[in-house]
């Protein structure tokens, strides 16, 4: 006979499953977006905003139990952010740009759809670093496609022709090409880390030799951003590449003179851009000093700032606001309607969300430091939301000069959303530890 | 060798420039805020006020004069705006004038806190769903009969006019000519601002004007304090008086050279006040003279009566001392009211957003001592007397009527002026003060204030009567 002891029972504090985490962040999503939702439809009127949000609830709710299937192990924290800030992109530009809301949505589900099909694909990370020249090849043939077709859907006459056009159907082939350069030079720079690390050893953190290895790379970057600056005047998408290729070669070899350098080739190229293109002269002039001419050529900057006065603190209330006071709010602009209508605790609360994601991202990078494929891309990834959303944020801030490059997930925009939930679908298949996904 | 310093380097630098971005907003939302919001080029400011319903403006009858619709006509996609329409042509002017580009002018601006809803907090409906403001009605105390008489009265000339009961203090009527309506203001902005006979200038509150032979009427008064007999025959009374350039006559052409100081204050001759206001002390002078200034104050450095110039200057009116026709309309209210001048009101009650009842105004306050009660009774009956053929047309009235005219220089040109009151048989009374820029005849003056007593005469229901 047994006696049973009265041992005192020893409480285990079991992590919580990452399913669980994502459903309570998702539902805890759902809930700030009805609310949201409500609040638009009492002072608009307007009943559609709720098929927006049964939309978005069920590519939620869909987009859970697809990665609960597929990814056991991801970072429970990814997709419900994504959702929530790309959410609250949609209310907002059912607010301020009611026509624009519906396509807003369909590019949400299919951004959701993407997301599902890039977790699905076995091996891609291994087939994407399998086929680094043909993805390079097809970036190429995209940017000068852009060059030769590109058309602007907007049809105004003299703007930036960014998009090639498939019918009423457009596409910006620069967002894409974000993916393909992070995932080129992941590749290249892995391949090429054992001599890297070799060179940083001989060098021992003093000046380096300008080898090739280091220096071609640069060189091939700074050309493309420079092509891309100068026949499409894209001032925003060259920057951003050529930032993300800075810290990546930064990540892979160690140098600090790298950033140095870069920063004193950007600082170079604004300058010799400042007096060849009237486009960078004029954000450079009303960054300098937008009140010189609020009511002209500094507007929109002028009409931002307003916006973040008006909303204060506690923002002036969702649809309470002015925001449509600033031109093309719902793209490059978003980030001052939100201020203006959900104060600094909504920019708080977004700039939170968007480290986040970064910093999940560079945690992922983090967990595959000793994969420097794996590490890269997770890095180079993160890094084209952090730098992207650090642009446009500092510069709708005037601490910057404007680059006319749009807020991740919550600017309208069918090819940055659907780029970026492809950049989210890469970073939760790297946020798991599978060896298998190494080539 | 792993990438994890870098890392970790890399994502401290990104959490730094997150956070510098929430710091650069926090000091836009906050530190600048006010700076910022109060940009005259900021639209919310304009939106804000374009939102509002402002309240509608009544006259002492209730009669509306003003008020807010939306936009009967609107092109498709725009958004319905609210527009102000004046129905009376009477009171444009009086009123002022709101405009989402100009601000407000008048009575729009005078109480605008209570028209655009500023004077109550915000309801909740405002504060979380945007509901628009609505700011309350405004009953004024304006006549519109009173009103409309002195406009017809003024078709022909430039000039101001304050019709005022007392001695509540109301002001039945207040006009200045020319004018704009306000109904056009945006379309005409820029052609009225380029307009010479100024109608944005309300010459009946910001008028400044010499007050030439206003000037005798507290003379008057010392005088009869200071012992001087008013009905001793004084020689040469009409002799014209030089003032450097200018030789001034009596307003009215007198029947013979010698006259009472009755007399030559009913002729409006300047001879007799200059000689006499000459050989009193000057302080008394300064001080007989200041009750001219009621509504308006004197200028910053009194005039140096010491000087014998000046203090000829002032007593013809013709100094330093300027006077606006709401002064002359209280001088006359105060010598109806025992000496004391009533203070100017136009405000008599307020109603909020939908509601039935109007709240009287408390905007009320205590008469201002201006003489003695014996000199006003004593300038009362000589201005009662002095000009009978004026008492003439109230004879069916059995008012107490009494007025004064004068005249004054104003560079090359001349002004006529005129005061007035009535007193009837209930104790209710009514002051009026006139004054016309384009003719050197005093009858002008003086035919307006006639029309504009029978109009209040006829129209006013004073709320209070006199002691």
């Amino acid at each position: 006979m047994t006696t049973l002891s009265l041992m005192p029972v020893r409480r285990v504090n079991r992590p919580i499953p990452p399913d669980r985490v994502e459903q309570r962040l998702l539902s805890v999503a759902g809930l700030f977006l009805f609310v949201n939702t409500f609040a638009l439809t009492l002072v608009s009127q307007r009943g559609q905003d709720w098929i927006h949000y049964a939309i978005w609830v069920i590519a939620a709710l869909a987009g859970h139990l697809w990665l609960k299937r597929r990814l056991p192990d991801r970072d429970p924290l990814l997709f419900p952010l994504v959702m929530l800030l790309s959410g609250w992109g949609m209310v907002l530009i059912e607010r301020l740009a009611p026509n624009f809301a519906d396509r807003q949505t369909v590019w949400l589900v299919l951004g959701v759809l993407t997301m599902s099909v890039v977790v699905a694909i076995p091996n891609l990370l291994a087939r994407l670093r399998r086929y680094r020249y043909t993805l390079l090849i097809t970036g190429l043939v995209l940017l000068v496609a852009t060059i030769l077709l590109g058309v602007n859907p907007s049809g105004q006459i003299g703007a930036p022709r960014l998009w090639l056009g498939f019918g009423d159907i457009f596409f910006q082939p620069s967002e894409l090409l974000k993916i393909i350069l992070v995932t080129f030079l992941a590749s290249y720079l892995a391949e090429q880390y054992p001599s890297l690390q070799m060179l940083r050893d001989r060098s021992k953190r003093r000046f380096p030799s300008l080898s090739p290895t280091v220096m071609g790379p640069v060189v091939f970057m700074f050309i493309i951003s420079f092509v891309v600056l100068l026949w499409q005047r894209d001032l925003g998408t060259a920057t951003l590449f050529f930032l993300v290729f800075l810290l990546m070669l930064y990540l892979a070899t160690g140098f600090i003179w790298v950033l140095v350098g870069g920063a004193g080739l950007v600082i170079l190229a604004g300058i010799t851009a400042y007096f060849v293109f009237a486009v960078v002269q004029l954000r450079i002039d009303i960054w300098l000093n937008p009140w010189l001419d609020p009511d002209g050529r500094a507007f929109q900057i002028v009409q931002s700032l307003f916006a973040f006065a008006e909303g204060g603190i506690f923002g002036r209330g969702i649809g309470q606001g002015l925001p449509t006071s600033i031109p093309v709010v719902h793209s490059d602009f978003i980030f001052a309607a939100l201020a203006e209508e959900w104060g600094l605790i909504g920019v708080i609360g977004l700039v939170a969300g968007i480290g986040t994601i970064v910093t999940r991202g560079l945690r992922s990078a983090s967990l595959h430091s000793a994969r420097p494929y794996l590490s890269l891309m997770a890095a180079g990834l993160s890094l084209l939301i952090a730098i992207q959303s650090l642009m446009i944020m500092a510069g709708v801030l005037k601490l910057i000069p404007l680059t006319g490059v749009t807020l991740p997930f919550l600017s309208y925009g069918g090819s940055s959303l659907l780029v970026n939930f492809i950049i989210i679908g890469l970073l939760l298949q790297l946020s798991t530890d599978e060896d298998e996904r190494v080539a | 060798m792993s990438l994890n310093r870098e890392l970790r380097i890399l994502t401290r630098a990104l959490l730094i420039a997150f956070a510098v971005v929430a710091a650069a907003s926090a000091y836009w939302a906050s530190i600048e805020r006010d700076r910022l919001l109060a940009r005259e080029d900021n639209p919310r400011l304009l939106e804000a006020r374009a939102s509002i319903r402002r309240g509608a403006i009544y006259d002492r009858d209730l009669d509306l004069l003003v008020h807010t619709e939306e936009q009967s006509e609107v092109d498709e996609g725009t958004q319905r705006r609210l527009v102000r329409h004046y129905l009376s042509p009477a009171f444009y002017g009086a009123l002022g004038y709101f405009s989402l580009t100009y601000g407000t002018g008048g009575f729009e601006n005078q109480y605008d806190r209570i028209l655009s809803g500023a004077d109550r907090p915000r309801s909740l409906d405002q504060i979380f769903f945007a509901a628009p403001v609505e700011g309350s009605d405004i009953q004024i105390t304006l006549d519109s009969q009173v009103q409309i008489t002195l406009r017809d009265a003024f078709e022909n000339h430039q000039g101001a006019a304050v019709v005022m009961s007392v001695p509540s203090g109301d002001i039945l009527a207040i006009l200045s000519h020319p004018t704009y309506d306000p109904n056009a203001l945006d379309e005409n902005w820029a052609v009225l601002l380029e307009d010479s006979g100024n109608p944005f200038f309300n010459r009946a509150l910001q008028g400044r004007y010499q007050p030439g032979g206003m000037t005798q009427t507290p003379l008057l008064a010392l005088f009869e304090i200071s012992g001087i007999a008013l009905i001793s025959p004084f020689p040469q009374a009409s002799a014209p008086v030089t003032l450097e350039n200018i030789l001034m006559t009596c307003a009215v052409t007198p029947p013979r050279a010698a006259l009472t100081l009755v007399e030559a204050y009913r002729f409006g001759c300047p001879a007799p006040f200059l000689q006499l206001g000459a050989a009193l002390q000057p302080s008394l002078v300064a001080r007989a003279l200041q009750q001219l200034n009621q509504a308006t104050q004197p200028s910053a450095e009194p005039a140096n009566f010491e000087n014998v110039d000046n203090l000829r200057n002032s007593l013809l009116g013709q100094g330093e001392q300027i006077v606006s026709p709401l002064d002359i309309a209280l001088l006359a209210a105060s010598i109806l009211n025992e000496g004391n001048a009533p203070q100017p009101r136009s405000l008599l009650a307020t109603r909020y957003p939908d509601a039935g009842e109007w709240a009287p105004s408390t905007d009320s306050s205590a008469s201002v001592p201006v003489m003695t009660a014996a000199a006003a009774a004593r300038l009362q009956e000589i201005m009662a007397l002095t000009d009978t053929e004026f008492a003439g047309n109230f004879q069916t009235t059995d008012a107490l009527v009494g007025a004064h005219s004068a005249l004054a220089y104003s560079g090359e040109g001349a002004l006529v002026w005129f005061m007035g009151f009535a007193r009837m048989p209930t104790g209710q009374g009514i002051a009026v003060a006139v004054v016309i820029e384009d003719t050197r005849d005093p009858a002008d003056a003086r035919d307006i204030g006639i029309r504009a007593l029978q109009a209040a005469i006829a129209a006013s229901s004073p709320s209070a009567t006199l002691p």
